[in-house]
Parts: C-alpha cells; sequence; structure tokens
C-alpha cells in the first residue's frame, strides 16, 4: 500500500508494536522517532511521509507539540496524524482536538482499533 | 530645687536603673546557661540528621538507577517478545495463504470430480467406490477447522501485544516514581545547604543529580477494557460536534 507511516513514541516496545501491527495490516512501509524534534528532523528529510502516528508524552519535544508544529508548516499541515496515548481524560482528548489531531487512542490498544482509526482517517 | 540638686537626682535614678538591669541580669544568667546547654545538646543531634539526610541521599541515585534498570530490562524482554510475535505472524500469514490454496484446489478438484462422474454414467460400483474414495481424501472440513485455528492464534497474538502495552504504562508510572524520588533528592540536597549555612560543615559534599529530561503519564493505568476507547470515541463525537456548531454560527 502507497503509506508511509512515521511512528513517534520514546517508548521502544510502543514503537515496535505500532509497527508489527502496520506490517500486519499491510503497510510496509514505516519510519520510527523517538520525539517530536525527532520527527520534524524526519519530516524534513523524508518528503515520503505520508501519515503520522504519534504517543503524547515524550521528552525534548511531545506529540502534542510536534501536532502543532506540523499543522503551523504549509509543507505539512495537511498531513493525517493519529495521536496514540495513555492520556484519556475528556480534557486533554479536547486539547488534542483543538491542536487538530486527525484521531484518537488510548492505550492499550487492539491491532483492530488502530486499523479502524487509520481506516476512518484515510477515507476522510 | 537648684540645678544641681536635679543632676545629682538624674544621677541616682539612672544607677538604680543600671542596677535593676544588672539584677535582671543575674536572674537571667541560669536562663542563659541552660539555653547554651540545650543548643550543646542538640548539636549531636543536627550533625546525626545531617549524617542521615545525606546518607539517605546518596542512595537515591541508587534507587533512581534501579528503577532505570528495570524499565531498560523489561523493555528488552518486550522487545524480544514482540520479535517473536512477529515471527508468529508472518508464519500465520503464510499458513493462511497456503490454506486459502488449498481451498481452491479442493474447489477445482470437486469440478473435477462431478465432470468425473458424468463419465462413469451408469456404472454404479463405480460410483459408490468413487464416492468412498472422496469421502476419504474429503479435507473440506479440516481446512476450516484449521484456518478457524489461525484465526484463533491471530486473536491469541493481538490480545498480547494489547497485553505488552502494559510496558509502556508500568515504564511511565515508574517514571513517576523516579522523578519523584530524585525531586526529594533535591529537596534534601537543600537541608543540607541549610546546615552547611549555619556553620555546619558536611564531610561530603554530594552533587545533586539533575532532573531527568523524562515526560511521563503519572495517572497511566492498563485498562483492557474496549469501553475506555468507546468513551474516547464519544467525547471525540461530541467535541467535534460541538466545534462544528460553533463553526455553523461564524459561517
Amino acid at each position: 500500500m502507497d503509506r508511509k507511516f512515521l511512528v513517534v513514541d520514546d517508548s521502544v516496545t510502543m514503537r515496535r508494536i505500532v509497527v508489527n501491527t502496520l506490517k500486519t495490516l499491510g503497510y510496509n512501509q514505516y519510519v520510527e522517532a523517538e520525539h517530536g524534534k525527532d520527527a520534524l528532523d524526519k519530516l524534513s528529510t523524508d518528503s515520503g511521509i505520508n501519515f503520522v502516528i504519534t504517543d503524547w508524552n515524550m521528552p525534548v519535544m511531545s506529540g502534542l507539540e510536534l501536532t502543532r508544529a506540523i499543522r503551523s508548516d504549509d509543507k505539512t499541515k495537511t498531513l493525517p496524524i493519529l495521536m496514540v496515548t495513555t492520556r484519556g481524560v475528556k480534557e486533554d482528548i479536547v486539547q488534542a482536538l483543538q491542536a487538530r489531531v486527525s484521531n484518537y487512542v488510548v492505550k492499550p490498544f487492539t491491532p483492530q482499533i488502530l486499523k479502524d482509526k487509520i481506516d476512518l482517517i484515510l477515507s476522510n | 530645687m537648684s540645678e544641681s540638686t536635679k543632676n545629682l537626682s538624674d544621677i541616682v535614678t539612672k544607677l538604680k536603673e543600671i542596677d535593676n538591669v544588672f539584677k535582671f541580669g543575674e536572674k537571667m544568667i541560669p536562663v542563659i546557661e541552660g539555653f547554651v546547654s540545650f543548643i550543646s545538646d542538640f548539636v549531636p543531634f543536627v550533625e546525626q540528621v545531617s549524617g542521615s539526610i545525606q546518607d539517605s541521599r546518596s542512595k537515591i541515585p541508587e534507587a533512581s538507577n534501579q528503577i532505570d534498570k528495570v524499565t531498560n530490562a523489561t523493555e528488552l524482554a518486550m522487545t524480544e517478545v514482540l520479535d517473536k510475535i512477529d515471527e508468529i505472524n508472518i508464519d500465520l500469514n503464510d499458513i493462511s495463504n497456503c490454506l486459502d490454496d488449498m481451498v481452491e484446489h479442493r474447489i477445482r478438484a470437486e469440478g473435477y470430480v462431478t465432470e468425473l462422474c458424468k463419465e462413469i454414467k451408469d456404472n454404479e460400483n463405480a460410483k459408490v467406490i468413487f464416492k468412498k474414495l472422496l469421502e476419504s481424501i474429503d479435507v473440506g472440513l479440516t481446512l476450516e477447522m484449521m484456518k478457524n485455528k489461525v484465526r484463533q492464534i491471530t486473536a491469541n497474538t493481538d490480545q498480547i501485544t494489547m497485553s505488552l502495552q502494559v510496558q509502556d504504562i508500568t515504564a511511565q508510572q515508574l517514571a513517576a516514581v523516579n522523578h519523584l524520588i530524585i525531586s526529594v533528592q533535591h529537596k534534601l540536597g537543600g537541608l543540607l545547604e541549610a546546615f552547611n549555612s549555619t556553620g555546619y560543615n558536611s564531610s561530603d559534599n554530594l552533587e545533586i543529580s539533575k532532573l531527568p529530561d523524562v515526560h511521563f503519564d503519572a495517572n497511566a493505568s492498563y485498562n483492557p477494557s474496549s469501553n475506555q476507547q468507546d468513551d474516547v470515541d464519544s467525547i471525540i463525537k461530541n467535541e467535534k460536534a460541538s466545534q462544528e456548531e460553533i463553526d455553523k454560527l461564524f459561517s
């Protein structure tokens, strides 16, 4: 499938889980980043990335800051962004929506939930 | 009253005041002695407290390192498990493809059987034997059962993948604990500095470790129930709806 994912999480385990899930779903192109700043570097050097899956709590630059940075850049502002996080309270979700994430998944998630959200974002 | 008499009277009054001060001083001496004695007794106690603080503070980096080691070890173990799950998923995918091929072969075989039955025509004995032969080699049910097993194993690996996310959640909880104990170390460092500023010099000036740049959700919890995601979806739906209503008002 013609999709290249940027998977952003400071946890190696979580990156691995997301990547494994993507591979199971047939998406074999992906790039990994440890935090928001790392992700922005990857985005600036790899124009093929067309989907971002990011955690919220990360050192250096959080997923929320990353989302705002992506949305404020003309080159990247339309990129689909899926936030995958442990933060499940309403205030956090509203904050993420205000930063204009495309959708929101709480951990722990099943591969099916991730698939559904990716499909939903792509169908929109 | 002459001027000189008034002056003498003032001097006498002042002398009486000085006498009173001396008398008060005599009364205060035991109190001051008691206070000095109390301070003398208190110094070893302060030294003991300072020593305890220093001792506790010196153990904190070790405790913090131990927590980091636990996080790193579990992360390594989880990666190994995920490697195996990845291999299992690849194998399952191969098996599933093989089963699909076998189902296609079987459908083709059924077509050949129908054609062959037409060729046998009126030879009833041949038809009976052929039917028995087909029943003995029919793997249709076995194929269906195997496909169900593959689906079941896939569901189990998905469940394991979900359960492994507990590592990230516990890592965040441990990071919160780590942050807390390093904050305690900072507070203890502040107390030691306060002791030093009062003249008590600690024998060992430990370097205060910097608070690590770790970001965590201290409320992270492992809740595998699907209701959690349903609640999030419901909030997103409501929030989007309310935003759309606001947008309509402005349009």
